[in-house]
């Protein structure tokens, strides 16, 4: 095996590592999967990896890949938590955190370029210290990546206003698995739309270049507090039509809120929900975003809660994962849904016989990204194999509305025929087989589950445990 | 951000780690391995495997004392874990299991043998005094006064930063303070114990220090040495289980009294400068205005400061003992936030810490980098001299 790695090992020395030890960091995501689930379906261990400091070190290792028909896994932040970069039958890892940096500001065209393995928050310091800012960006912009988000749903902050990130994006440098570098644009023999939200299934993207925007001149955050979620699409239903538009709506439930508390953080109400509406604009914009605020609650029953309040929110909008200290374990299931079935989707998520914290954010007027958070210990093994089996009834309350995972890597892949249709699904795959003939982009992920994840035997499973753990109890939440 | 640390043991927080990598963005030691082993998320992994009872090996005991404790992680990390006391208790229990790095093995003994971290006997505390050529100074050693000038190992041991306690005093005669000294009856405080896992012996330390203060009639205690101020004002409660009679001071922060009382006759200095924020004085106890207005008291100076300032300061490279692991590594940390001072356009570099006077001046000879580096008490003693 070492023989095999030899040329790739002598060119680039200290950019790649057979040593066990160094491996052994690259088995797992944000998730904790019980040792022995993973062992029993994966080597979750890579046989190389490769921390490219430039694109040569990149084509040399996709060569090498190509010759021997091995797996490459591409992984930045790894800030997801469905194994979309963990190695399912070992190969190389390339691990793009060291390509880092922006490259490019052009202000006159209002675009930036910027390497795949760059921190959404450098993006953004960068740019502000020019006088420019983000449309939009992952709410785990501190350590997500360019590459990242590319890779995945591009959903986040700013999406209320400017949609997805894969619309922002004018090129992407990509390393086809056939052996060669492309110039991906939105039209062209390559397009974009192959390529966004693939998961790294379909090459290593080394460069994107982007839209940005001139640094808005003022912001406000108006903090709402509501009794229900119905409250919550009024307002979304009225904000549709609202000039200037919000640039940010997210919301959070009482439960968030009284979780925190728990732990001894300060917060702004405990038995209600809340809305956080973020404009960004002109001195002039602000203002009439406030007079159209005050409309808002008056006409949709909410409560305007103090200015500061809205600020705390927003300057907590990166730290979802503060409340996992009440845990230790926490548990999550993220959905998109239509805004007009989050009160439906509330409901069915408040009978998992669990404390769930319900949080999210628009990713346009019509649709959110929903993520349940619910307390588990996976220190208790039985108890936490039963407590992970829940995520399923957050997935079918969302599938039975219309919704969907937000994300497939491999835990979703069993999903995936219940929420796209057979002609998206074979379209998605004619395109992995035209492009990476040999299969080797990170297999495993993304078009069908493996064979021990089959949706029927996981069905059933999930159902059994969650039928036991609501008879005998065990598994049952905080 | 809550203030107050939620640290509730090893185990805990390992479980409570998120695995988000937030913390490692912009940690000085991943940002120059590169590979995940280095993160501080891969540091709570083997936190966790220790926890268990495993033993671990000199790879792994390697990565952990690959940190100069500079608090960026706990800073970022998104389940508010207390990474800084993560790293100490990591830290003993290495220790315990016999498997710290050699040059610390060799630091704990040189610090518990000779009460100093260089081995020095302890009379060669007071060498730097001789330089002032002026019998006053040595005459406050052991004298009574209501502030002790606590001088710390490196700025007595050095001689490299010695001009740091030299520039102090005679900041504090031209103030006309009630100082004393302790002199050869100064002992480590502490901290680079703690550091090396050994927070045992730090204790006997601090006992043996408060014990030589008793008689001096002391209200205040005041450091050069920003990891000195941080272990007398929070450790030392911590570690002995009692609030001290003593205000703890920073030497920046009674400067910055003494300008306020216009104690201090500050000249023109026509400088351009910038701040290097100590981690231990900045991000680690929360100063970090008054280095700012002491140097921006001074008549003339150009003050710049660096994209990564304050809480988001970048280390130089010379805490947490990691000199003693690992100097390569320390100049290649000490490298990147050279070039950021020069960036700033600065011909001078002040700070507040005698280690990181020491690992950028350093470094910056050996790269041939053309920026002074200079203590905040060298500055303000040469804006009083001008």
């Amino acid at each position: 095996m070492t023989q095999k790695y030899q040329r790739l090992m002598e060119e680039f020395q200290d950019q790649v590592t057979r040593d066990d030890f160094e491996r052994s960091f690259y088995t797992r995501d944000l998730a904790s999967v019980p040792p022995i689930m993973t062992r029993l379906m994966f080597q979750t261990k890579p046989d190389l990896v490769v921390s490219p400091l430039n694109e040569e070190c990149i084509e040399e290792t996709m060569r090498l890949a190509i010759e021997e028909r091995l797996a490459v896994i591409p992984r930045a932040g790894a800030t997801t938590a469905y194994m979309n970069t963990v190695p399912a039958d070992g190969g190389i890892l390339i691990d793009l955190n060291r390509l880092r940096g922006v490259l490019d500001i052009d202000k006159e065209n209002l675009l930036a370029e910027a390497w795949s393995g760059t921190p959404w928050y450098e993006v953004e310091q960068t740019l502000q210290k020019n006088g420019f800012s983000l449309c939009t960006y992952p709410s785990s912009a501190v350590a997500a990546t360019v590459g990242g988000w590319f890779n995945t749903e591009g959903y986040g902050i700013g999406s209320m206003q400017y949609g997805c990130f894969h619309d922002q994006v004018e090129a992407a440098q990509i390393y086809l698995p056939q052996g060669k570098w492309i110039d991906a644009r939105q039209e062209g023999s390559y397009p974009l739309s192959w390529f966004m939200g693939k998961e790294g299934t379909l090459g290593i993207v080394s460069r994107v270049r982007f839209r940005i925007r001139h640094l808005p001149e003022a912001e406000y955050h108006a903090a709402l507090a509501i009794d229900s979620f119905t409250q919550l699409v009024s307002i979304i239903n009225r904000l549709a039509g609202q000039a200037p538009g919000a640039y940010n709506v997210q919301f959070s439930d009482s439960d968030c809120f009284s979780m925190q508390a728990d732990l001894g953080y300060e917060v702004p109400l405990h038995d209600r929900h809340l809305v956080c509406i973020t404009y960004q604009g002109s001195a002039e914009e602000i203002k009439a975003a406030k007079k159209n605020v005050q409309q808002l609650a008056a006409d949709t029953g909410a409560e305007m809660m103090p200015e500061q309040v809205g600020q705390e929110v927003w300057d907590d909008r990166l730290y979802a994962l503060k409340i996992k200290r009440g845990g230790p374990t926490l548990l999550a299931g993220e959905v998109a849904l239509s805004a007009d079935k989050i009160p439906l989707f509330y409901q069915q998520v408040k009978k998992l016989n669990q404390r769930t914290a319900v949080y999210g954010h628009f990713m346009g007027p019509n649709k959110a990204n929903i993520l349940v958070q619910y307390y588990a210990d996976e220190s208790k093994n039985i108890q936490y194999l039963f407590q992970m089996a829940k995520t399923k009834r957050i997935y079918d309350a969302a599938i039975s509305l219309g919704g969907r995972p937000y994300g497939v890597g491999i835990w979703n892949s069993v999903y995936l025929k219940r929420v796209f249709p057979e002609d998206i699904l074979r379209q998605r795959k004619a395109i992995k087989q035209e492009l990476d003939p040999l299969g080797i982009m990170n297999p495993g992920k993304y078009y069908s589950p493996p064979a021990l994840l089959h949706p029927v035997l996981f069905g059933m499973g999930s159902g059994i445990a969650n039928g036991i753990s609501s008879l005998v109890g065990i598994g049952k939440g905080r | 951000m809550q203030d107050h640390s939620f640290y509730e043991g090893l185990k805990k927080e390992s479980l409570i780690c998120a695995q988000c990598g937030y913390c490692r963005v912009e940690c000085p030691v991943y940002k120059q391995i590169g590979w995940e082993s280095s993160s501080p998320r891969a540091k709570m992994l083997l936190a966790g495997k220790i926890a268990d009872g495993n033993q671990i090996n000199e790879q792994e005991a390697l990565r952990i004392f690959q940190c100069t404790m500079c608090g960026r992680c706990k800073e970022q990390c998104s389940t508010r874990i207390d990474t800084i006391k993560v790293w100490e208790d990591l830290r003993q229990e290495i220790a315990e299991q016999g498997k710290s790095p050699g040059n610390l093995r060799i630091l704990t003994q040189t610090i518990e043998e000779n009460g100093n971290i260089t081995g020095d006997e302890q009379a060669n505390r007071e060498l730097w005094i001789d330089a002032l050529d002026d019998d006053k100074y040595r005459q406050r050693i052991g004298s009574r006064g209501k502030v002790l000038y606590f001088t710390g190992c490196s700025g007595a041991l050095y001689p490299q930063v010695n001009s740091i306690p030299r520039s102090f005093v005679q900041i504090l005669e031209t103030a006309e303070e009630d100082y004393t000294l302790l002199g050869a009856d100064e002992s480590c405080c502490g901290f680079p114990l703690i550091a090396a896992g050994q927070p045992d012996l730090a204790r006997d330390l601090m006992q043996r220090n408060l014990d030589k203060i008793k008689q001096l009639g002391v209200e205040t205690i005041v450091t050069t040495c920003p990891s000195c101020y941080h272990s007398w004002r929070d450790t030392y409660p911590e570690f002995l289980g009692a609030d001290l009679p003593y205000k703890i001071m920073h030497a920046s922060q009674l400067i910055n009294e003494y300008i306020k009382q216009d104690r201090l006759p500050l000249k023109e200095l026509d400088e351009v400068v910038t701040y290097h924020d100590p981690c231990d004085l900045g991000r680690n106890s929360g100063v970090y205005d008054e280095p700012r207005f002491v140097i921006q008291s001074i008549p003339g100076v150009d003050f710049r400061e660096m994209d990564r300032s304050r809480e988001n300061a970048a280390c130089c490279g010379g805490g947490g003992n990691l000199e003693a692991v690992d100097d390569g590594l320390v100049a290649k940390i000490a490298q990147q936030r050279l070039e950021e001072i020069t960036g700033t356009g600065a011909k001078t570099v002040i700070s507040s810490c005698q280690q990181c006077k020491r690992t950028l001046q350093v470094n910056a000879r050996k790269n041939k980098i053309r920026v002074r580096v200079m203590d905040l008490t060298e500055f303000v003693l040469k804006s009083i001299k001008t």
